[in-house]
Parts: C-alpha cells; sequence; structure tokens
C-alpha cells in the first residue's frame, strides 16, 4: 500500500515538474503587495457616490418641506403658575412623576454620566425644570428611551407626556404633534481638526465630510456645497471616529452635535458661519393644550430668571459664550 | 547445447551469455512445436490452471489490501489531520466570538471593568490568535481557506487596537468609546467572523464529503473476491472432471482462504462503512449542528452587550439578538433525539428560555432609561440574569460539542482499525491463498515426470 502511494505519488510529481517546466523553481516568489493602511469603517459606513443636480445657486437650502406659516410660533402661557390646570396635567400630577423621552447618546444633550450612571445634559435638565413647575420636585422624572424615528409616534401613542430630544421644530412634525416655543437655536456648522484649513462649509469642496444618513444635515450639505465627498455612517460618534481614523476632512451638522463631539478631542475646533436655523421645541402629543401652556410658561420663567443661562453655560460653553435664550414666538 | 564457436571462446557462463546464445539454447531445449504440445498436455493445463489460480488469488488479496488500505488511509488522515484543522477552526471562531462578547460585556461595567472579564476577552483574543497560526494545514496559496486565514491574521490585530482605543475612551469618561467598541465589533461581525466561518465551514464540508465517500462497502472490490473464489471453484470442478481426481487438499484450502477473505472483507468492510455513517450521523452532523448553535449563541450575546453599551435605539442589535435567538431555538428544537448529547440540548432549552426573558427584562429596563438596572440584568451575578442563563447554555452546548466530536473521533478511528487488519489479512490470506494451490498441484505435476 505504502509503495503503491509512493509510486503515486511519484507520478503526480512527475506530471507536476512537466506541466511547471518552463518556470524557474529558484526565482524569488513575489512580494506580498496587499495594502493594510486602511483602517476600519463603522457599521453601515457609506461613501455617497450618487451627486446631485447642482443648483443654480449654490447658497440657497433647497430642502423639500411641507409649508406651513411659522411652525415655531406655540401657544401663549398660562399667566398665574395657579392656573395650571387641565386634563393632562391632572392626569401627570395623579401619576406623580413626568415620563419624559429621550435617548442617552446625544453627548451634552441627554447622556449618561459615565461615572454616576445618571441621564444628564441640556436637554434633561430643561425637563428638570418643567418637572419642578408642574411636580414641585426637578427628580420627579420617568425616562423613555427614544430613536429619533420614534419620538413623533411615542408622543401619538401617549406612551411619555413630553419629548426633550433635540428635536427641530418642522412643518411636517407640527402636523402630528405640537411644539412648545423654541428653547434652544441649533446652526449648522463644521467640525475640522486644528491643523486644517477648512474654515467654512465652502471649504468643504472636494473634501470628505462625514454626516449621519438620513438628517437634513445631510441635505443641507448636498444644497451648500454639492462638491463635498459624503461618507454616511449611523450615528454622531461614528462621525467623530472617522475623523479621528482620519478618514474623512470634516463633520458637518447642528452646533449642538457638534459640542458633544468637540468635548472629546481637545485637537478639533467647530467653525464656519451659522448656516441653517434648527429650532429645537419640547415636543408634546397634539392638542394637549393645557401642557403646552404649561411647559411655556416653564420656559418663560427659565429665560427670565438666569435658569437658562446657568444651563447654558453648564454644558455648551464650548459653542462661545451664552447667546441668551430664543425669543418665543406665540401664535394666539 | 550451446553453439559450440562460442562455447569455445566464452564459455557456458550464464553472465556470458549472448542474447542470440540465449535464443538458441531455448530454441534447443524447448522446440516450438514442443512448447505448443506441451501447452496441450496435462501437465501443461496443469501448469496454467495453477498459476491462473496463483494469479486470482494475489489479485483478489492485492485489491482488498489496497481498497481497504485506501480507506484507512483517508480515514487516519481525518483523524489526524482533518478533523483537528476543524475543530481548531471551530476554536478559533469561537475564541473570536468569545472576545468580542467580552470586550462588549466590560464596556457596560464603564470605566473600571472587573478584572475577570478583562481577562476572559484577553484570553480568548490569545486563543484566537494561537489558532490561527495552528490551523495553518497545507492550503495552497490563493485557496479560500488560505485567503480566509490571512484575511484573520491581518485584521485581528486592527481589532485588538480598536478594542484599547476604545477602553482608553471608555475610562476618560468619552462616549466616543462605544463608537470605537462598535466600529471593533463590526468589524469583527462583518469580516473577521465570516472568514472564520468559511474556514470552518469548508473544514468540516472536507470531513463530510469524506466520510460520505467510505459510508457504502466497496462492492467492486468485493464482487472481484467473489469473481476470484467462483474461478478456483470453476478451476477445481475442471480439475475434478478432466482428471477425476479426488479433491485437491491444497485447492481447497486456497478456496477456504479466499472465501475466508471474501466474508471478512464483505462483513469487515460493511462494519467499517457503519462506523463511517455512524461517525457522519451520530458525529459530525450533530457536531456541525451544535458548533453553529454555540456560534449563534454568542453572537446574540454580542447583540445584547453591544446594544447597552451604544445604548442602541435604532432596533439594529435587537434585530440581531432576536434574529440569532430565533435560529438557535429552531436548531435546538430539531436536534435529532437519538444523537448523542441529546440530553444536553434538551437540558439546554431551560437556560434559553431564561436568557430570552432576561433579555426581555434587560429591554424592559433600557426603554425606561434605568441603564444601571439594564446593566445589572444583563451582566450582574442574579441566577435567573442574562450572564448566568447564558453562561449555562453555552456550557451545555460545549459539552455537546465534546461529545459528538469524541463520538466522530471515535467512530471513524473504529473504521480504521477494522479496515486495518483487513489490509494484514488480505495479504496473509492471498499468499496463503497461492502457497496452497502450489502445494496442492505440485504432487500432481511431479506425476507427469
Amino acid at each position: 500500500m505504502r509503495r503503491l502511494t509512493s509510486l503515486l505519488a511519484a507520478g503526480m510529481l512527475t506530471v507536476g515538474l512537466l506541466a511547471g517546466c518552463g518556470t524557474n523553481p529558484s526565482a524569488t516568489p513575489p512580494d506580498q503587495t496587499t495594502s493594510y493602511t486602511e483602517p476600519p469603517l463603522p457599521a453601515n459606513a457609506e461613501l455617497v457616490t450618487e451627486t446631485p443636480a447642482p443648483t443654480t445657486t449654490t447658497n440657497t437650502p433647497a430642502v423639500p418641506q411641507p409649508e406651513c406659516d411659522d411652525p415655531t410660533a406655540s401657544l401663549r402661557p398660562v399667566a398665574d403658575p395657579a392656573q395650571r390646570v387641565g386634563p393632562n396635567i391632572d392626569a401627570i400630577r395623579a401619576r406623580g412623576r413626568l415620563i419624559v423621552g429621550l435617548d442617552t447618546g446625544s453627548n451634552l444633550f441627554s447622556f449618561r454620566d459615565p461615572r454616576t450612571g445618571a441621564v444628564v445634559g441640556f436637554d434633561v435638565d430643561i425637563a428638570r425644570e418643567i418637572a419642578r413647575d408642574l411636580l414641585g420636585d426637578p427628580n420627579l422624572l420617568e425616562y423613555r428611551t427614544l430613536g429619533s424615528a420614534e419620538r413623533e409616534r411615542a408622543l401619538q401613542n401617549n406612551t411619555v407626556d413630553i419629548v426633550t430630544k433635540t428635536m427641530t421644530i418642522t412643518c411636517a412634525r407640527r402636523q402630528k404633534v405640537d411644539f412648545s416655543t423654541v428653547y434652544f437655536l441649533a446652526h449648522q456648522r463644521v467640525l475640522s481638526t486644528m491643523d486644517s484649513s477648512i474654515e467654512s462649509l465652502d471649504d468643504l469642496a472636494g473634501k470628505r465630510v462625514c454626516v449621519v444618513d438620513g438628517t437634513t444635515s445631510k441635505d443641507n450639505i448636498l444644497a451648500y456645497q454639492p462638491q463635498a465627498q459624503l461618507l454616511t455612517v449611523s450615528s454622531w460618534a461614528d462621525c467623530l471616529v472617522v475623523l479621528q481614523q482620519r478618514q474623512v476632512d470634516a463633520i458637518s451638522t447642528d452646533d449642538s452635535v457638534l459640542a458633544g463631539l468637540a468635548v472629546q478631542d481637545p485637537y478639533l475646533r467647530v467653525v464656519g458661519p451659522n448656516v441653517s436655523d434648527e429650532p429645537y421645541g419640547v415636543g408634546i402629543g397634539k392638542g394637549k393644550d393645557d401642557l403646552t401652556r404649561s411647559v411655556n410658561a416653564t420656559l418663560e420663567r427659565i429665560r427670565a430668571d438666569g435658569t437658562w443661562n446657568a444651563i447654558y453655560d453648564r454644558w455648551l460653553t464650548v459653542l462661545g459664550p451664552s447667546p441668551g435664550p430664543p425669543a418665543p414666538r406665540y401664535q394666539d | 547445447m550451446a553453439a559450440p564457436a562460442e562455447e569455445r571462446t566464452l564459455g557456458p557462463a550464464l553472465e556470458n551469455l549472448t542474447p542470440r546464445a540465449a535464443a538458441a539454447l531455448f530454441r534447443d531445449h524447448v522446440h516450438p512445436t514442443s512448447a505448443r504440445a506441451f501447452a496441450r498436455s496435462s501437465p501443461g493445463k496443469l501448469l496454467a490452471l495453477g498459476v491462473v489460480a496463483i494469479v486470482l488469488c494475489l489479485l483478489a488479496g492485492t485489491v482488498t489490501a489496497v481498497t481497504a488500505g485506501d480507506r484507512r488511509a483517508n480515514l487516519d488522515v481525518q483523524l489526524a489531520e482533518t478533523e483537528p484543522f476543524a475543530y481548531s477552526a471551530q476554536r478559533l471562531y469561537l475564541s473570536l466570538s468569545i472576545a468580542d462578547a467580552a470586550a462588549g460585556t466590560a464596556f457596560i461595567y464603564g470605566g473600571l471593568e472587573p478584572l475577570s472579564v478583562r481577562e476572559t476577552y484577553l484570553q480568548a483574543l490569545g486563543d484566537a490568535a494561537a489558532e490561527s497560526t495552528g490551523v495553518a494545514g497545507d492550503e495552497q496559496p490563493g485557496s479560500p481557506a488560505r485567503d480566509a486565514l490571512i484575511g484573520i491574521a491581518t485584521q485581528l490585530p486592527v481589532y485588538a487596537g480598536t478594542i484599547e482605543t476604545a477602553r482608553a475612551n471608555n475610562r476618560l469618561g468619552l462616549p466616543v468609546g462605544s463608537a470605537y467598541l462598535g466600529e471593533a465589533s463590526n468589524l469583527m461581525q462583518s469580516t473577521v467572523l465570516p472568514d472564520a466561518e468559511q474556514l470552518y465551514e469548508e473544514r468540516a464540508a472536507t470531513i463530510s464529503t469524506t466520510l460520505q465517500r467510505y459510508e457504502q462497502p466497496p462492492w467492486p472490490a468485493i464482487g472481484l473476491l467473489a469473481a476470484a473464489l467462483l474461478g478456483l471453484v470453476l478451476i477445481q470442478m475442471y480439475l475434478l472432471r478432466r482428471w477425476r481426481r479426488v479433491f485437491n487438499p491444497g485447492m481447497i484450502v486456497a478456496s477456504f482462504a479466499m472465501l475466508a477473505l471474501l466474508a471478512w472483507m464483505t462483513i469487515g468492510a460493511s462494519v467499517a462503512a457503519a462506523d463511517t455513517r455512524k461517525a457522519l450521523d451520530q458525529g459530525n452532523t450533530p457536531l456541525t449542528t451544535l458548533t453553529h448553535a454555540r456560534i449563534l449563541a454568542q453572537q446574540a450575546r454580542s447583540g445584547e452587550t453591544l446594544k447597552l453599551s451604544r445604548r442602541d435605539t435604532t432596533g439594529e442589535y435587537d434585530q440581531a439578538y432576536d434574529a440569532n435567538v430565533a435560529e438557535l431555538r429552531t436548531l435546538l428544537a430539531d436536534y435529532p433525539s437519538d444523537a448523542p448529547a441529546a440530553d444536553l440540548v434538551r437540558d439546554a432549552q431551560t437556560p434559553l428560555d431564561g436568557w430570552i426573558a432576561a433579555h426581555g427584562r434587560m429591554n424592559d429596563a433600557f426603554g425606561r432609561a434605568d441603564y444601571t438596572g439594564a446593566a445589572t440584568i444583563a451582566i450582574g451575578s442574579d441566577p435567573d440574569d442574562s450572564t448566568a442563563q447564558f453562561t449555562a447554555l453555552d456550557d451545555d452546548l460545549e459539552q455537546g460539542i465534546t461529545q459528538t466530536r469524541a463520538e466522530l473521533r471515535d467512530e471513524v478511528a473504529r473504521a480504521s482499525r477494522m479496515l486495518d487488519g483487513l489490509v494484514v489479512g488480505a495479504i496473509l490470506l492471498a499468499l496463503g491463498g497461492s502457497m496452497f494451490v502450489a502445494l496442492g498441484l505440485w504432487p500432481r505435476l511431479r506425476e507427469y515426470r
């Protein structure tokens, strides 16, 4: 058997040698030429290859939106705190807790303090002030974790009382939910490294820019600077990863989000003029007018008594000194 | 006699015989007409039949020995190389999965990860690196298995580096740490693990195809053996009729030797084939199922821990968990009740249900933004919670893998041993048979002198 195998092997070797004749067995094999320099990418990262049709004037945003008069105009607050009454307020008071929808991954706005485990941030402080006025104690909060797409549904289904989650007031959303007055006015800007020559959105031509897919920020970049190459990922923290790995030159979105990224890396800076207004409002279930007026009264109070500025200074100084609270607009 | 001219000069010594002289010598001794006459004569026929009988014996013995030896050699390769390589690939896959799940678990604790979890990660990473060299085998450059190995070996340090970046950020309390963790896990789940899976599946498939080839006894060889035996019988019947002699004892012993070889080959090879089939059905198939089940459990655990450490609200990790657990449930439910480790698989249902229940409680807590509560369920030590249930499930599956692997190796070794004896037996019986043919016919031939 062994002889047979060795015979067979000898035969195969001969065939192999005959087939291989012409190649020099002592020739040096070629070096490995694979490149290993490219860092990994976050999940669902994608280079945007389709180039949008060039707009005639590059400086006009071409974001399609349902039209309405003024989405940021809300209901006038109750004049006297004693007048905070109504079926929805009563229900919250009977429960003894205010149920707030937010997420715990938006750095500086609502995030979990890794040391204490508590959910903190600008949005959380706004919610605490609302609870203070409604229930007499800012700690009487209960949180519900919501994805961006779930915010409106949670309000419609009544699973939360209010949503404080960097929610931009738009005409489209106004058709499904109500909003308080504007409590924060964000602007789209650019985050880049200190050694970069990028100073504004205009400088992004030919540069790689990271943006979260499906956001208005992506539409804005395409409208302002169609020559930017976009890399889309699924969260803003992923954008910081690809910026630190030098796979993109910049990130562009609301300055509120950029601030949350900038505080994590001393070599980054927020640059450029404000290119869009993103008014954030407290989301409230449609038709809960008593609650809307009460929330607006709270916002009115913190604008007036300096609480708003104190909250700003606690979280957002990375964006510069407080610009002061945005002025409220009322529809009635 | 030799030609006189040549005899004078060269002498009759055999080494000096020219071809021409030899031919003349042959002509003188065996004249063509007399040779033809010899063949037609009784001793000539007897001699021819004896040669045919001996050739039949030797042929039958050789075919049996080669067939059985070939099977045995291939089964031994399974034991010595293919199966250990497949197992090594399986260990590589699991080590990678365990490392990824441990990295995610460590993250949920925050900056101060428990030493035990860190050690689990480091151990699994080291195991994976070691296995990625141990499974190298002799794959040809450019083969898919070789490419998969290169992929794993080159991506593993990148993965480990990204995990350490994640840890450093996490220690500083920076949320970007969890994004690095997500990126590392994505590298693992979308690039490294598929490579390892391909490697494992390729090797498991090699075992399957080899064993499937030997699931049936070697019918052609057995047929040839039967034909040889029939030839011997016919020769004896011819001798009986032609010479009206009593049975030739040598031929009878030779026939019985061939009959014994036929019986041995038929029974032995059938038993070996049955062992091989059992190795496949009771060993390799359930082993592949359980390995797949364990991988699914590890992936589900990765999804569970990643959801928490990334505070994911997109549902991405929930979908991964649900899909993995659903497939795992189906695998365990469809596991044949007569296969080895069936009792372990039955036992594994309880921790699986417990884990799914704990996962539901974790999601409820997470939905309430009660992160600490969710983390306690995911990584705490309560016996009803995820860690304990997952560990119990994983232990059951690991034991099942050990049992089915032992079954596979035992059955293949048994088949190999069965064939091993057959090789030696076939050679001895064939030689013995030939010898008895010669011994039996020799006295008859001598009678014609």
